[in-house]
């Protein structure tokens, strides 16, 4: 199988997680039907989307549903400084129910000021025994970054942190 | 360059073999011999051998093609090459005194990041400057100290003039990297920059972390980097170096043959032991008297393991940088311990010590500019925190870059800080990079910095 | 040559949460520009991942090219019995990576 590691010497894709940060610019692009070339991607699941605003994205996950501050219910391990928005380790903890009819079911992360600001959303069932989980995100720049658990109820509650994105001087 | 090359003449198995052209100089590359990388045939992959050629009529410099290396020539300029010409001495400047100076061109200019920018090392009173850097003065009140115009022109112009030829700053003037005009409008804003009160720094914002001078320096924990989950760098050295070091390659033997297998993983060597190269990876940079030079783990290899078992093994090649990293990281938790004492070592940590201070490229910086507390040791150039090389391991690599999510070893690294330096790089594999990695890795040696390898960073 | 690396903990017993951690390797592609503007193609980055234990979905994401290279991951199971974990990534080129680990108890 093709180990996509092996392409040290190839050019491409690498430095556009800069352009997540620019909002807007797809607006449209998506409906205009370019068909998909590759097997498999019938669906157009990798052609690119609108950019949306944070505003719409709650909206269109969370309707007009409340964000509880989430306090001391969720601990989340953000770098408050990173490095560069390639590479950015989330790690959340949380305390909240895990039982059959009251559990965490989705974990959302939200870049505020990505291009698209949804990154993931994790989900459990009440099997996971306790909300423990992480990934890493990218992050166009310098931006908030929320964590939303949504419990199996519909009720929210929000982690927000500013991360600030230092790709600078001379890169390092 | 002439006299570098009668120093170690005596060494030099057959020196005219290097003069007979590139061909020749393939063939024997086993068995011949070079000093400088005008000499030395690099067995480095092509974005790697610092090639210059023309494009379109416009000559460039061949690099790699990720992570903003870009294409830009600057062979007019000092380089870190033997024998490369010396960066002209300090200039004086005149300010001309027909131009205004605008107060708002200036501010601008200090923050083009095409000119310097003056706000990677300078805090200003500007908010959205982010991230600001401290290596050099914070300039937030230096127009309440009764500086001359004159003065604050000759610094931007070629502060070598008043502060010595060690001056970490560039000459922007005398290296034509900005105009008479632009430094007339530097110094006007530089003048307007009185503080709140005058000589009190204004704070701008609140925010400890926009000021360099109080941010914390925090390192985003990824995990144990000797995690195979946490680092993929570790995942591509087993997918790659480890079955290579089994592979038999056209002359009938694999690194196996010689070296012994690769045993059950322990914490320190996380994708396997090799019994008989632990402890060697901390030896390197070493004299290889076969070759008439220095090399790190990564030269050796590209020579060592086409010669023994006939399959290539170029250098910032993937398979080099994965074996490198799975040869080195058998020494994880020893100390570094290169051969002092060792009269060719000794001439290396000479040379490499010369490089460190020389200064190459349009910029004419120097490594010790930013790698030294006269300079921006252990200070803020921009975000990024920099080393300082009597105090901190510079080099531990290869490791697992973060921001290009491949591993790289110390060679791309010298090679990237070039394109800021504005000078052109060396193959990867160049014996002057070997030099200048072996004056770096003897501070870490008389230190006992530790092995750790790959470590996993931005 | 796997692609996908899952590591647990050696040892569990009844009623424990398990870290699961999983790691594909996976270029994640990313939006280019030409121009000004998004290049439109079909990128290729994983838009979901599924995990069961014994079978029985334990986790689950979608996700984006806000995600980063080589994607990460880490999710709690609670196992009552030893048993294996499957975790499969898809991607946007239809695609599927799969790694299985053992739970022992």
């Amino acid at each position: 199988m093709k180990n996509p590691l092996l392409t040290t010497h190839d050019a491409g894709r690498r430095q556009a997680f800069r352009i997540l940060g620019a909002a807007g610019l797809a607006a449209g692009l998506a409906s205009l039907g370019v068909m998909p070339r590759m097997a498999g991607a019938a669906t157009g699941l990798g052609m690119p989307k609108p950019g949306e605003k944070v505003e719409e994205t709650i909206a269109r996950l969370f309707g007009n549903r409340p964000l509880q501050a989430a306090g001391d219910k969720m601990k989340v391990d953000l770098p408050l400084i990173a490095e560069n928005g390639a590479v950015v380790p989330v790690r959340i903890e949380s305390n909240l129910p895990m039982e059959a009819n009251n559990y965490v079911k989705n974990v959302y992360i939200i870049t505020d000021k990505n291009r698209r600001p949804f990154n993931a959303r994790l989900a459990l069932t009440p099997d996971a025994g306790k909300l423990s989980i992480a990934t890493n995100i990218r992050m166009g720049g310098t931006s908030d970054v929320r964590v939303i658990a949504e419990m199996s109820d519909g009720s929210l509650y929000q982690f927000k942190q500013e991360v600030k994105v230092t790709v600078g001087g001379c890169g390092g | 360059m002439k006299a570098w090359i009668k120093k170690h003449l005596p060494r030099l198995g057959r020196p005219g073999i290097a003069l007979a052209g590139v061909g020749i100089l393939a063939a024997c590359a086993t068995v011949g011999t070079t000093v400088t990388s005008k000499e030395w045939q690099t067995n480095a992959i092509p974005q790697a051998q610092g090639i210059v050629k023309e494009v379109d009529g416009k000559r460039i410099q061949q690099r790699y093609p990720f992570g903003g290396f870009g294409t830009a020539n600057f062979e007019q300029w000092p380089t870190f090459a033997a024998g490369s010409p010396a960066y002209f001495p300090p200039k004086q400047g005149v300010m001309p005194k027909d131009i205004k100076g605008d107060p708002k061109k200036g501010h601008a200019l200090l923050k083009d990041g095409s000119k310097g920018p003056c706000v990677a090392c300078h805090l200003i009173p500007d908010a959205s400057v982010w991230p600001a850097g401290n290596v050099g003065p914070d300039l937030r009140t230096i127009g309440s100290r009764g500086i001359s115009d004159d003065f604050l022109y000759q610094v931007i112009y070629d502060p070598r003039v008043l502060y010595g030829p060690d001056a970490p700053m560039a000459p922007f003037g005398a290296s034509g990297m900005w105009t008479p005009e632009e430094i007339v409008h530097a110094v006007a804003y530089l003048q307007t920059l009185k503080g709140d009160p005058p000589g009190v720094p204004q704070e701008v914002t609140k925010d400890p972390d926009w000021n360099p001078f109080t941010r914390k320096i925090v390192r985003p924990d990824y995990g144990d980097p000797l995690d195979p989950i946490v680092n993929p760098g570790l995942g591509l050295a087993e997918n790659l170096a480890v079955p290579r070091w089994n592979k038999v390659g056209p002359k009938g033997q694999s690194c196996a043959s010689c070296h012994g297998p690769i045993t059950a993983p322990d914490d320190k060597r996380t994708i396997g032991v090799i019994t008989s190269m632990v402890g060697v990876g901390a030896q390197y940079p070493k004299w290889v008297r076969q070759y008439s030079r220095m090399m790190s783990v990564e030269d050796y290899l590209a020579a060592h393991g086409p010669e023994t078992t006939g399959d290539p093994m170029p250098s910032q090649g993937d398979d080099n940088i994965t074996m490198s990293i799975l040869v080195k990281m058998q020494s994880n938790g020893m100390p570094y311990d290169i051969a002092l004492n060792d009269r060719n070592v000794k001439a290396a940590i000479a040379r490499g010590e010369e490089m460190f201070n020389r200064r190459v490229g349009q910029r004419g910086q120097s490594c010790s500019n930013c790698h030294t507390e006269r300079g921006g040791g252990r200070k803020f150039l921009g975000g990024r925190f920099l080393a300082d090389v009597e105090k901190d391991t510079m080099i531990n690599h290869p490791y697992w870059r973060t921001a290009w999510q491949r591993p790289i070893d110390i060679r791309i690294r010298f090679q990237w800080c070039m394109t800021p330096l504005r000078t052109n790089m060396l193959p990867g594999d160049s014996p002057e990079y070997a030099d200048l990695e072996t004056f770096i890795i003897a501070k870490q040696t008389r230190r006992g910095d530790k092995v750790d390898v790959p470590r996993l960073s931005h | 040559m796997s692609q996908v690396r899952i590591r647990v903990q050696d040892k569990a017993k009844a009623g424990d949460v398990v870290n699961v951690r999983a790691l594909v390797t996976h270029p994640m592609e990313n939006m280019q520009t030409r121009d000004g503007k998004i290049v439109e193609k079909n990128y290729n980055f994983i838009h979901k991942v599924e995990a069961s234990y014994n079978g029985k979905p334990v986790f689950e994401a979608e996700t984006t090219q806000a995600v980063s290279q080589n994607p990460f991951f880490s999710f709690p199971v609670k196992v009552n019995e030893p048993g294996k974990v499957r975790v499969i990534f898809h991607d946007t080129e239809g695609k599927t990576y799969t790694g299985e680990a053992d739970i022992k108890f």
